[in-house]
């Protein structure tokens, strides 16, 4: 049985031209494809310039793609004006983001900022949507008064949770997360993250939830994806994505997470020095052929760096790496699987 | 967190600062007596009196006469119509004409910006002085006139100014958020993109009316605007021009007033555009105020740190303090710890509980208004507490050195990372010529530059972010210190990075003997690199020990509790071990155990009163329920274990 899907993204490409260089453009999304359920978390993994940010804001509508197709609960993002576009999604699709201290206007109220969705796109009166708004901030965990007050008066924490509540107040199906919870220290990171997770199961929310961090990732979100410059790399069950790593930089990446145990840790140190190399110098990678691990990667061979990776299938999961790919020419051919497994664990 | 009010409005806070209300009440009387000028001075402004001109002020005549004998107090009430009424005529114009201008400018962007900009290039091409003299050609001798005229080609400067800050607004979150949510673009522009621009906008326009004022006075000194006799502030300091060697007190009063006006404007502008809703504002403190008393002093610690001459940084007891307005508090109290030459020690904890005010003060680096209320911090011997600027700009850099957060506010864009290197190694070490440069490419490739002349020769724009952090360290090492104070030096970079960082700090340790002090909110970090930790909460230190003891089995709840919350610890579907609440505010920490409020332990005897750290089960903890922390570890574990 299959369902459909709530978001499906195909072939998503954002280019970045630069205008004194026609050649050096920056791919910041490349080629990436996949599907979101109703009620889905879908993690998005990947460090600074992977372009995990950028396929957010294209979703919401916030940059407009270079190409590719968005579909979102029967409607084509591409396809509608923008104006007209938003106010039909407002309600639908919704975004928390990472900076609590920006991400909220300081000269209005909590009310007045979480009221403002409502007003704009239902006819409610100035009653209904101050109840409304007072219930929601009860949801997230903050008191009825709270409406009262501006963000100044509010923590980190507590303006993530505002910023939580104005998703949800319009009622959507996905909500997009672009690392809700990265600027946060640990306990609250660990609240925000309880808190999303409920809401999430009582309200059967959708989730893409964007983060740097494999941890939270793989503890919130039910599949993953692994984004390197702007290409999905490894995408699969959360589970298995975090403890059997197809690709070598998802192992990577899982190996250079320190862990508090310090004898776990001197493990994971030894097994970081078997999968990558120091980093190269500075500039762009191989350009848009090849792979754009290839440079940092213990196991790469000529073809990495020529050839571009396709999508291989593995089990339920897919990995764009030539070692799972028969006729790459790659060696380490089916090999390379074990080997990255052995250096993690 | 303060009780909202709900007379949280723009007037209500502005009456809360003393320059503002001075300014206000300045300018309210000033406009009440031009208004009502017959009833404020009834005598005629016009009515010469030959026989007694040029006198100083008097019974009859305030403010004295002038070369006609006339009334200066009543002239200057009088002309101040003209001159204020003018100035802010001219002011309300280009405010009207240049916001809603710019703010579409930088809102829309594309080819509304272009016309908008080049609208404003054609007004600051052309002398205001010159348009004025057209109009005044135009439409004859009429203030107002003129002053419409000055209004419209001032209006530039707000063009300038609003689309400038509508440019950096329209990238905050808010506005997204509030274009994902559907809102029109009119809606964000004004309930999003108008109120933050606002106070900038303020100064301009209090910058504006000053300069209108001038101009109207100079077209007064010039015969202009306001014709004579009729008054105006201009056209009187013209008149006493003319006398100023014979009767200098004639440009007094209109001067001063002047001088006032403007300056009050001013006033209200800054106090206007500092504004922010919401704000804890402490108000004024008067001289006959009591500070509020600091927090209750917790047991000293420093006879739990026993002295050991080997140790190359020693802190006994360190207290930092901030004063505000209201009070002085200590926002680091009683922190005591060694550190070994060689040795890393990892200072952990949540933001607001001092670990990085610690760390910095070792340096003597306190932010304004902070400083250093108790204790020694000994550092290779010498006692750097009290010391003066001088004495520790020697201390700095060769014996202990700092590497922050941020590498690229560290390093100078300006310059390339070797001349910043070499600068540095000939201020520390007296080297020179081809020694210094040899010096630098050497401290590149000990922190593992690849290319050490290639890096050498880049600016830090042209680096990455994990490479500036290797730029820095090197910097931080030219004075080849036998300490490293690195504050949070991994936390802006990628995971991957970051790796790659500590296993530089690993090898700088192994390879030079330096001791490291590290500043994280990663116990990660901690384990990766540290040999022993300080945890430290609200100010205190509530645990310090071997890592591989204090991260297996934590004596202290909090510490206990941040492991606990560790996503790397968490088992998908079931919820997180989070700490309920916050760290409080220095102001609002509790008498008892600082962490109780937030503990599973606590009980009536942590509340009561300060609780002293011992040393207990190999470290020190700040905790009189261990035995009882201990144990619910251990049958955590063994829970685990079965499961």
């Amino acid at each position: 049985m299959t369902i459909e899907p709530l978001l499906q993204v195909d072939h998503l490409q954002m280019r970045f031209k630069n205008p004194k260089n026609r050649r050096n453009t920056v791919h910041a999304v490349d080629d990436v494809s996949f599907t979101v359920a109703p009620g889905e978390i879908v993690g998005v993994v990947g460090e600074s310039g992977s372009g995990k940010s950028t396929i957010g804001r294209c979703i919401l509508g916030l940059e407009t793609p270079s190409d590719g197709d968005i579909h979102f609960d029967g409607s084509d993002l591409g396809a509608h004006s923008k104006l007209r576009n938003r106010r039909d999604l407002a309600s639908r699709l919704q975004v928390v983001f990472q900076d609590p201290y920006s991400s909220l206007n300081p000269f209005r109220t909590i009310g007045q900022t979480l009221a403002e969705p409502l007003q704009a796109l239902s006819r409610v009166s100035d009653a209904q949507a101050d109840a409304r708004v007072r219930d929601m901030l009860e949801a997230v965990g903050l008191p009825r008064e709270a409406a009262d007050r501006y963000p100044s008066q509010f923590s980190g924490g507590q303006r993530q949770r505002i910023g939580i509540a104005r998703a949800l107040i319009m009622e959507p199906k996905l909500v997009i997360c672009d690392e809700a919870v990265s600027a946060l220290d640990l306990s609250t990171q660990a609240q925000i993250l309880n808190l999303l997770s409920k809401l999430a199961a009582d309200r059967g929310l959708a989730y893409i939830f964007i983060a740097h961090d494999l941890d939270v990732v793989r503890y919130i979100s039910d599949r993953t994806l692994v984004l390197y410059r702007g290409r999905v790399m490894e995408q699969g069950a959360s589970a298995d994505v975090y403890s059997r790593p197809l690709h070598p930089y998802t192992a990577a990446l899982h190996a250079a997470a320190p862990v508090t145990d310090p004898v776990e840790q001197r493990a994971r140190r030894t097994a970081r020095a078997k999968i990558v190399r120091p980093a190269p110098e500075i500039g762009p990678t191989t350009g848009h052929a090849g792979c754009p691990f290839a440079a940092r990667c213990a196991f790469a061979q000529e073809v990495c760096t020529t050839d571009r990776p396709a999508d291989t299938p593995v089990g339920e999961r897919s990995v764009a790496c030539h070692m799972y790919n028969a006729t790459s020419g790659h060696t380490r051919q089916g090999a390379g699987m074990s080997g990255v497994e052995l250096a993690v664990t | 967190m303060t009780r909202a009010r709900r007379s949280d409005n723009a007037l209500t806070r502005l009456v809360r600062r003393p320059g503002a209300v001075v300014a206000l009440v300045f300018l309210a009387l000033l406009t009440f007596a031009v208004i009502f000028a017959d009833v404020v001075a009834p005598i005629d402004p016009l009515t010469q009196d030959l026989a007694r001109a040029r006198e100083l002020p008097s019974a009859a005549h305030w403010l004295g006469t002038d070369g006609f004998g006339r009334d200066i107090y009543s002239r200057l009430i009088h002309g101040g119509g003209s001159t204020l009424g003018g100035a802010l005529l001219a002011a309300v114009v280009a405010m009207t004409i240049g916001i809603p201008l710019g703010m579409l400018g930088g809102y829309f962007r594309g080819w509304v910006d272009t016309v908008v900009s080049r609208f404003a290039d054609v007004f600051q091409a052309l002398p205001t002085i010159v348009i004025l003299m057209a109009v005044i050609g135009a439409f004859g001798n009429n203030n107002t006139v003129a002053m419409v005229a000055l209004g419209v080609a001032m209006c530039e400067g707000f063009i300038r100014l609003a689309r400038a800050m509508t440019l950096q607004v329209r990238r905050e979150l808010y506005v997204d958020a509030a274009s994902v949510a559907g809102i029109t673009s009119g809606s964000i522009l004004v309930r999003h993109v108008f109120p933050n621009i606002r106070g900038p906008l303020l100064v301009q326009l209090s910058i504006t009316a000053g300069a209108a004022l001038l101009i109207q006075a100079g077209l007064g000194f010039l015969g202009l605007g306001t014709p004579p006799p009729a008054p105006s502030w201009g056209g009187m300091i013209d008149e006493a021009s003319d006398l100023i060697y014979l009767h200098p007190w004639l440009l007094v009063p209109t001067g001063a007033i002047m001088i006032l006006s403007i300056l009050s404007f001013n006033v209200l502008g800054d106090a206007l555009a500092s504004d922010r809703p919401g704000g804890v504002l402490a108000g004024v403190r008067l001289p006959w105020m009591k500070p509020l008393p600091v927090a209750e002093q917790p047991v000293a610690m420093s006879e739990l740190v026993p002295a050991d001459p080997k140790a190359v940084v020693s802190v006994r007891d360190l207290t930092v303090s901030f004063t505000d307005r209201n009070s002085t508090f200590a926002v680091v109290q009683n922190v005591s710890f060694d550190v070994m030459p060689g040795e890393a020690l990892g200072i952990v904890g949540e933001s607001g509980c001092g670990k990085s005010v610690t760390a910095k003060a070792l340096l003597g680096l306190i932010a304004p208004g902070g400083k250093i209320t108790g204790g020694q911090v000994t550092i290779n011997g010498t006692d750097v507490v009290g010391l003066s600027n001088r004495e520790l700009r020697k201390v700095r850099g060769t014996t202990i050195a700092l590497v922050s957060q941020e590498p690229m506010v560290a390093l100078d864009p300006t310059f390339t990372i070797g001349a910043q290197l070499r600068e540095s190694i000939a201020h520390h070490t007296g080297r020179k010529g081809r020694e210094l440069n040899d010096r630098a490419l050497e401290l590149l490739r000990l922190v593992g530059m690849p290319d050490p002349a290639q890096a050498a020769a880049s600016y830090t724009f042209q680096v990455s972010g994990g490479m500036a952090q290797r730029a820095a360290i090197a910097l931080a090492l030219t004075g080849e210190p036998d300490v490293l104070v690195a504050d949070e030096p991994t936390t802006a970079l990628d995971v991957t990075v970051q790796a790659e960082i500590l296993d530089l700090l690993r090898s700088l340790r192994k390879d030079l003997g330096l001791a490291v002090i590290i500043v994280t909110h990663d116990l990660g970090v901690i384990a990766d690199l540290c040999d022993r930790a300080v945890v430290m909460y609200a100010g205190q230190v509530i645990e310090q020990g071997a890592v591989d003891t204090l991260l297996t089995t934590p004596t202290h709840p909090y510490t206990r509790a941040l492991l606990a919350s560790m996503p790397s610890h968490a088992i998908p579907g079931l919820p997180l071990d989070a700490i309920p609440g916050a760290v409080p505010a220095p102001r609002d920490w509790p008498e008892g155990c600082r962490f109780a409020p937030r503990c599973a332990f606590a009980t009536d005897a942590c509340r009561s009163a300060p609780v002293p750290i011992l040393a207990q089960h190999g470290g020190l903890s700040r905790c009189i329920r261990v035995d009882e922390v201990l144990a619910q570890s251990r049958n955590r574990t063994e829970e685990r274990n079965i499961a």
